[in-house]
């Protein structure tokens, strides 16, 4: 899965938790201004994990600020999946 | 039997029967289960109250901060606290995509107040916070004047080498000598979701605790049985997870499955699968927590969620709205959840947990009354309004003038508990009518010892009274709830003062220095956050934007909206306080003239 695939993705499920269309929302957004509380936030750390497979540490989620943070750590989770 | 109760919870804990399959268990945040029966529970309690007071010298009176998101953790360390005689004071994580700074804040604060200076912890949760940073911190703050005097620093303790030193110690001497604590003493102290800035910890005393848990979980209340399961998912920090599923139960003998809150938030409809499978009887959890997994719950998850056995279902900590457990009900019932297993419920840590409750056996039951009455502080019911029309507020305070629809609906809490006093009273201190709205005052053996080191003759009144700060109404001997007299703003049951919301948005450059008023509007998924801020028009694009930015990422809530509005726009009384009541009602009105949306015009 490429980073576009990614963010298309995160798109979608960010739509889904939010209840409002997150469909144009850019990569450099801060993850606090999709409008999801901090609650609404583990929900889609969780749907992500599930959807992709993965685990997301929590450790590096500490350092996320923007969406395309989140989707790196994302990333990182998946390419140590196929190569381990 | 009653000459024999418990009047602690160390004697509690201490006579509970070791039968087959009774105690907790426990779900960690990965999925895994680690049982915690009772007799398990007492050796490992034992064990790390020795481990505690050998290897980090913990002294009877000692306050212990404890962040431990695991549930199995957090109750042994609490216990292990409990019976080393020190004072546990619960806190929650530093939550994801939060300021690792601004939780050390919060945290640094709960030092101060509490006096603690030992925070019992799990490596996850000190790397997320960063709190090896903490005690460089303190050293350059004024905190640790203040809480360490001239004595030691603050220590991080892990709570697996704790847990390493405890199985060790219980290898050597199984026994040792436990504090016994009388029922005057101090057991724990719960921290109110309160103002950053000025935590408050309610002091909860062993009788309190005790007094509490049989009224909630006794006849007058859920009326426990042997066949009960308890399931919670709540975070082990607050009052309604940590006394409704972790203290009440052990007072009681209820058996408890402890889900890591973790786990809900990830997947909420986790909740009622776990509820499915494991049969349980009695669960709780905030208003916004059954309107979440109504939303959320599949049409196949329907299929195969089986409901049945749910007895009680409450619900607390937050306002309740009717429409969001009515909706519940409908959605499982194919599962065959029962609507009588609604439960709501009224309370606040500072009467230890519940003030009232309805009975297992009684109907949920609300009523619709007249907006404009109840704002003139009446409670007259009105007939309820076609479903297809109802756009009234569910919750609607009535300290404010502006009452946006004619009907409100308002959920009946049920009766105080026998041995409690429970009164509706005037501004002028006398005790209100059936059916006129007041402040809630309750008098009895659930109300705290006051708050830690704080003199608040304001809510505690020195005559046994707690000034709840709620507003309701008696009608027939049943409560109602219907506003509070207090600014705070809930959001998905977290409260959040506005002056801390206040406060962020006033370091934003550009913002008129005491120009900004928070607070809350009631909407369909609790409150609304609305900041105001005074600021020039050239600012007003990046005042918005910045302000929201950082309300978020500090506080955890997205503000609905932030208007930016000309300087001298918020009303303030004569000593230039801002007039925050005033100001929502304008903005209420739409009679605050805010700086047009469009981007910067050019100068």
């Amino acid at each position: 899965m490429d980073t576009n695939e990614l963010l298309t993705l995160f798109r979608e499920l960010a739509s889904e938790i939010a209840e409002k269309d997150c469909s144009n929302i850019p990569a450099d957004a801060q993850v606090t201004q999709l409008g999801i509380d901090s609650l609404g936030l583990m929900e889609l750390v969780g749907t992500l994990e599930r959807e992709l497979a993965i685990r997301l540490p929590e450790a590096e989620l500490a350092e996320v600020r923007t969406i395309s943070d989140l989707l790196g750590v994302a990333a990182q989770q998946l390419s140590a999946r196929r190569t381990g | 039997m009653a000459e024999d109760l418990a009047t602690t919870l160390v004697t509690a804990l201490l006579d509970l029967p070791e039968r087959e399959g009774r105690g907790f268990t426990c779900v960690r945040r990965d999925g895994s289960e680690k049982s915690l029966p009772w007799g398990e529970l007492k050796r490992a309690a034992r064990a790390t109250a020795r481990a505690l007071q050998t290897s980090l010298q913990v002294a009877p009176g000692d306050r212990v901060v404890v962040i431990l998101p695991e549930p199995d953790d957090f109750v042994i360390a609490f216990f292990g606290c409990v019976f080393a005689g020190a004072v546990p004071v619960p806190l929650a994580s530093k939550a994801p995509f939060r300021a690792a700074s601004a939780y050390r804040d919060h945290l640094a604060h709960i030092l101060r107040a509490s006096g603690a200076k030992l925070v019992l912890t799990d490596q996850q949760s000190a790397e997320a916070a960063e709190l090896s940073m903490l005690a460089s911190e303190l050293e350059d703050s004024s905190v640790t004047a203040q809480a360490a005097g001239s004595g030691p620093q603050v220590t991080v303790a892990d709570i697996d080498v704790i847990g390493t030193q405890a199985a060790q110690v219980a290898d050597a001497d199984a026994g040792g000598d436990l504090a016994l604590p009388s029922p005057d003493d101090l057991c724990f102290l719960q921290f109110t979701s309160g103002s950053t800035s000025e935590p408050k910890g309610v002091r909860v005393l062993h009788r309190n605790l005790v007094a509490n848990a049989r009224a909630f979980l006794g006849p007058a209340g859920l009326n426990r049985t042997d066949a009960d399961v308890g399931l919670s998912w709540l975070p082990l920090y607050h009052d309604m997870g940590l006394i409704g599923f972790v203290l009440g139960p052990v007072i009681c003998d209820i058996s408890v499955v402890l889900i890591a809150t973790e786990r809900f938030a990830k997947l909420p409809r986790s909740w009622l699968e776990e509820i499915s499978t494991r049969g349980a009887t009695i669960t709780f959890a905030p208003n916004f927590a059954y309107r979440l997994v109504t939303r959320r719950v599949r049409e196949r998850d329907l299929a195969r969620l089986n409901l049945r056995s749910l007895r009680i279902a409450g619900c607390g900590a937050e306002p309740i709205q009717a429409d969001t457990l009515v909706s519940f009900a409908e959605r499982f019932a194919p599962c065959g959840f029962d609507p009588l297993a609604f439960a709501p419920c009224y309370g606040m840590a500072e009467s230890t947990l519940a003030i009232s409750f309805t009975r297992p056996s009684d109907p949920l039951a609300f009523e619709w009354v007249d907006s404009k009455q109840l704002a003139q502080g009446r409670a007259v019911p009105t007939p309820s309004p076609p479903r297809a029309s109802t756009p009234q507020t569910d919750f609607t305070p009535t300290a404010d003038a502006v009452v946006p629809s004619v009907q409100s609906q308002i959920v009946d809490c049920g009766q105080p508990f026998p041995g409690h006093e429970v009164q509706v009273v005037r501004e002028d201190g006398s005790v209100a009518h059936d059916r006129e709205v007041g402040e809630v005052w309750v008098r009895g053996p659930s109300v705290a010892d006051g708050y830690e080191g704080v003199h608040s003759p304001e809510t505690f009144d020195g005559h046994g009274w707690l000034h709840t700060g709620d507003l309701g109404y008696f009608a027939e001997g049943h409560l109602f709830i219907c506003g509070r007299l207090k600014d705070m703003i809930i959001v998905n049951g977290s409260n959040h003062f506005p002056q801390d919301i206040e406060w962020l948005v006033a370091g934003v450059e550009g913002v008129r220095e005491g120009g900004v008023v928070a607070f809350g509007l009631p909407g369909a998924a609790g409150d609304e956050v609305v900041v105001v801020a005074e600021t020039r028009a050239s600012d007003a694009g990046r005042v918005r934007e910045e302000a929201s930015r950082r309300v978020a990422a500090e506080m955890g809530v997205q503000p609905s909206v932030v208007a930016a509005v000309p300087p001298g726009t918020i009303p303030k009384t004569s000593s230039g306080k801002i007039q925050r009541r005033r100001t929502k009602q304008l903005y209420q009105n739409g009679d605050l003239s805010e700086h047009a949306n469009e981007s910067d015009p050019p100068t």
